[in-house]
């Protein structure tokens, strides 16, 4: 069950924001871009606080997923910098198909648009119904 | 099997009291992208692993994979004695920062007028691809953060010991224990660090759990 997503640019703006569940609560807009500027910022700096040995894992990517006591985040960022993070229930362990998929998808319906501009928010009404639909059928 | 890299205990006024480390890959700091240091002759250099100039840490400061014993890991405490020190207490100060912007947005996200201090919304863990950072914060706002390999994925019980039985019992009710509540004291209780270090090693050893 995902309860919500978040699509957030290279330079930490808020590009998409969603809810699909009452689980979590609906944030203003103002909220929404505090998480996403938040959340860019813990991003980085997680990579750089790193205690773990170099040899095992030669670069760290930064946050996965954070686990909490009612909900799990998980954060998938493209190779060119957007972050997908999505909320899910406890149940998720693993949701880089998904993120993947809504990469699909803001591939096609946002990138592809001629109309859209880059790092802006994305305004599609294709781009909903095809989440939804993936959120419904996950 | 658990590795346990690095415990850090951060008292209400958000200072850094205590920190220890096992098993530790990276000096506090060092930049992951800059590949090997030019400095650097390998692994040899372990404790205190700055560059000529003696401005920043070089990025692979390997220490050999044992045990403190006391006295190796009392040279560890944070104290603005050495650069390396310096270099911990800044990265504790990056750890305290991650570790409150995170618990902001979950409990902003848990509910809409909660309590703003505390930790409502129940932040455990996150994880990145190498290693995961466990969070427990006791009642009166001291926090303790541990961070091990990524696949360990519960810690509150662990953490929660460690304040009940550890930090209780060998800091709190130590007659010696500044209780002034406008100052924060760093533990330099040498009972607590070997009990701790007594645990560490034996959930270390211990294969069962996960």
């Amino acid at each position: 069950m995902i309860h919500a997503l978040f699509i957030i640019n290279r330079s930490g703006g808020l590009i998409y924001h969603k809810n699909f569940s009452q689980h979590i609560v609906q944030l203003s807009s103002n909220e929404a871009l505090i998480f996403a500027g938040t959340f860019h910022g813990i991003h980085a700096l997680a990579s750089k606080i790193s205690p773990a040995p170099k040899r095992d894992t030669p670069r760290d990517t930064g946050i996965q997923t954070i686990d909490t006591k009612n909900f799990r985040m998980h954060c998938f960022q493209t190779p060119t910098g957007i972050k997908f993070i999505a909320v899910t229930d406890l149940m998720q362990t693993q949701l880089t198909g998904a993120l993947g998929k809504m990469y699909m998808l803001y591939c096609d319906y946002a990138l592809k648009n001629p109309f859209y501009n880059l790092e802006m928010p994305i305004r599609s009404e294709m781009f909903d119904t095809k989440l939804l639909q993936l959120v419904q059928a996950h | 099997m658990v590795v346990v890299y690095t415990i850090y205990i951060f008292d209400r006024h958000c200072e850094c009291i205590f920190y220890t480390e096992w098993n530790r890959g990276r000096s506090p700091l060092s930049d992951d992208s800059a590949g090997r240091p030019k400095s650097g002759k390998g692994p040899a250099n372990t404790a205190h692993a700055i560059d000529r100039a003696g401005t920043h840490l070089s990025g692979d400061a390997q220490r050999p994979v044992v045990w403190p014993t006391s006295a190796t890991s009392t040279a560890h405490r944070v104290s603005p004695e050495s650069p390396r020190n310096t270099a911990m207490e800044e990265e504790a100060k990056l750890v305290y920062g991650v570790v409150f912007s995170t618990r902001n947005i979950i409990n902003k996200l848990n509910a809409k007028d909660g309590p703003q201090g505390g930790n409502p919304g129940g932040f455990m863990s996150f994880a990145t691809n190498t290693y995961r950072l466990h969070y427990f914060e006791a009642p009166t706002g001291v926090k303790f953060i541990i961070t091990t390999d990524v696949s360990t994925t519960s810690m509150q019980p662990v953490l929660e010991m460690i304040y009940r039985n550890i930090y209780v019992e060998y800091v709190v009710k130590n007659p010696l224990f500044n209780i002034d509540p406008h100052v924060s004291t760093p533990i330099e209780n040498d009972y607590f660090r070997a009990v701790l270090n007594n645990y560490i090693r034996e959930i270390s050893s211990n294969t069962a759990a996960s």
